[in-house]
């Protein structure tokens, strides 16, 4: 989307135009809810249901080019999954949390799934398996679509610092692409730590 | 270490460019770098196109849009309007019930207020208010609190000549004599009786001639006692003879003797009112002329509170009153009758003949609420001389002329007046 017809979209999406809206959201929203798996896998759709609630709510504030509307709602899905991640600590967990079993490591090899089927669930699995920081950085930058610069202010790092995560990101996923199948006991275990 | 294999150095800034292209998606060419190929599908399977289970929420994102931007559609153009108009709403909301509760409230208070008004539970100066607002009851004390009840007494009955006076069926006489003023007033002794004579309470101020009567009367009286006194060989109270000494002008005996020679008998208005002078003989049904002539006439007023006898409506009247020509007009006039004094047309103090008194009728010809029920001021005749007895003296003599005298005639006065500087008691009366 060029800045000449988003700035029109956005707003008509400002003056409470309902298909203007919907064109942002058609056009963010899928890359919203991947990053957020990346993050929360369990819960990537409240997430984002609660993210573009936000973005409902700010809508008429924001003011801004494309890039810089979507740093902006990556930051506010960023900060809903931080705070979702504040409430799950503060909260006690039971015995027989479902969310639990869903982050246990899968039993199949990620980087053989990815192999055999290189779907986009198992892409962003495999992302997924990598460091929180990054594969935030590798989200941000790939999925998202923002700069290093972008991705700093997101983040709270320098560029080249997002720039020095992203590459050893790269690398770990080079890894775990082009090795042979491991048990699950073996690396993705100690990926995992 | 120039010649160091500094290889891995040289690797990593190959690598970096490559890993940059690999993150800027559309730049990096996976023919040149198959060692990236694999990630390189990674990352584009990562960004492929929607699915349609991530636009499966379009719905209700759409919806929260829509409920939003309603929301800032009227908060937006005209927010302090929309303000007034959310007050305006809840106002108008609100006003319907308040208006219904504040005339609630209206209503209870105003029908208690008027309740308690007839209730006479008010404060005298509210009660004031509502006695002439809405006709509630009198207040039982003065509106103004500063003043007493006998002020409001006073105000109550300037209008009228006669000082303050209270009657009862067994009156207690009390006079006080001052330079200035005169103040008379019978106390009532409550009695048995059947329907006790109500209660009348004056204090007005005297005029002149008024008040020159009343201390003729005085010392009238004052003679008599002395007199009386001084032939069973006592003599004055102090006081009295004090002003007996100084209405003669001087203190001697002699002086006081002729003073008290020469000063007349006061009349006796009340034989000479026709209502009751007549050969009286009540019917069950008085003339209600007559009746209303007694209260307006204020023939009642002057001449009401003369008789000391006991009306009592159960007496049967079989004592015949007759008039004793002898009887001196100490008999025929007791001390309260100095009221009477300017009444009387004629002058004349002798008695009139009484005639023979008739069977009382058993119902009062005068109104329930006039002397409490009672009837006829007539005392018994000159012999009864029993103050109080009220069935001796009996009620029937309306106007008889002789019953008023009751017990007074044994001297009653000289001792009233002597025993309590001029205020006698009853008891002192009886003697």
């Amino acid at each position: 989307m060029s800045d000449d017809v988003f700035e029109d979209v956005l707003l008509a999406a400002q003056a409470g135009d309902e298909n203007a809206f919907a064109q942002l959201w058609r056009a963010l929203n899928p890359l919203v809810v991947r990053y957020l798996r990346t993050l929360a896998p369990t819960s990537a759709a409240d997430l984002a249901s609660e993210t573009w609630l936000q973005v409902i709510r700010n809508l008429g504030k924001f003011d801004g080019g494309e890039p810089a509307f979507r740093a902006w709602v990556f930051t506010i899905a960023r900060n809903k999954c931080l705070d979702a991640a504040r409430h799950d600590s503060r909260r006690p967990r039971s015995s027989t949390d479902d969310g639990a079993l869903d982050r246990l490591p899968s039993q199949d090899d990620t980087a053989q799934l990815a192999m055999d089927n290189l779907s986009t669930d198992a892409a962003l699995a495999l992302i997924a398996s990598l460091p929180r920081d990054q594969a935030e950085v590798i989200m941000l930058r790939v999925v998202a679509g923002l700069d290093a610069t972008a991705v700093g202010v997101i983040l709270g790092k320098s560029p080249g610092a997002v720039r020095v995560t992203a590459h050893r990101g790269l690398r770990r996923l080079q890894e775990l692409v082009g090795r042979p199948p491991v048990t699950p006991s073996g690396d993705a275990m100690r990926r995992g730590q | 270490m120039p010649n160091l294999p500094f290889w891995r150095r040289h690797n990593d800034q190959t690598d970096a460019e490559q890993l940059d292209q690999l993150l800027d998606a559309g730049q990096f060419d996976a023919a040149a770098n198959p060692e990236w190929q694999s990630v390189s599908d990674v990352l584009r399977s990562a960004a492929a196109a929607a699915e349609p289970a991530e636009l499966a929420s379009e719905a209700a994102t759409l919806a929260a849009f829509r409920r939003e931007r309603v929301g800032i559609r009227h908060r937006r153009p005209q927010p302090i309007a929309r303000y007034k108009t959310v007050i305006a709403n809840r106002f108008s909301r609100l006003l319907p019930g308040r208006i219904a509760v504040g005339l609630a409230a209206g209503v209870v208070t105003l029908t208690g207020a008027a309740t308690a008004a007839y209730a006479c539970v008010l404060p005298n100066p509210i009660q004031s208010f509502a006695h002439t607002t809405i006709g509630a009851p009198k207040p039982s004390g003065p509106a103004d609190p500063k003043l007493s009840v006998a002020d409001v007494d006073a105000a109550k009955w300037k209008h009228y000549p006669a000082p303050s006076v209270s009657v009862s069926p067994t009156p207690t006489v009390t006079a006080s004599v001052s330079a200035a003023t005169v103040t008379a007033s019978v106390t009532p002794t409550p009695t048995p009786s059947k329907s006790p004579m109500p209660k009348i309470t004056k204090k007005p101020v005297l005029d002149p001639a008024q008040l020159a009567a009343v201390e003729a009367l005085i010392d009238y009286h004052l003679c008599q006692s002395n007199t009386a006194l001084t032939k069973i060989g006592k003599t004055l109270d102090p006081k009295a003879l004090a002003i007996l000494a100084k209405a003669a002008g001087s203190s001697s005996t002699a002086t006081i003797a002729a003073y008290c020679a020469a000063l007349p008998a006061p009349p006796n208005p009340c034989l000479a009112q026709p209502v009751p002078t007549a050969s009286a003989t009540p019917s069950a049904t008085p003339d209600t002329k007559d009746d209303k002539n007694l209260r307006d006439d204020g023939w009642w007023r002057w001449c009401g509170i003369c008789p000391k006898a006991t009306a009592s409506p159960s007496a049967t009247a079989t004592s015949t009153a007759t008039a004793a020509p002898g009887v001196s007009s100490l008999h025929r006039f007791p001390f309260p009758w100095f009221w009477c004094g300017d009444r009387d047309p004629q002058g004349s103090h002798s008695p009139k003949p009484t005639p023979t008194v008739k069977p009382i009728p058993t119902k009062s010809p005068f109104p329930g609420t006039w002397w409490g029920g009672g009837w006829g001021f007539g005392g018994g005749g000159p012999g009864s001389g029993n103050n109080g007895d009220s069935g001796q003296v009996g009620s029937g003599q309306v106007g008889s002329g002789q019953g008023n005298d009751g017990g007074q005639r044994n001297g009653t006065p000289v001792h009233a007046i002597q025993g309590d500087n001029l205020s006698g008691n009853s008891a002192g009366q009886r003697h």
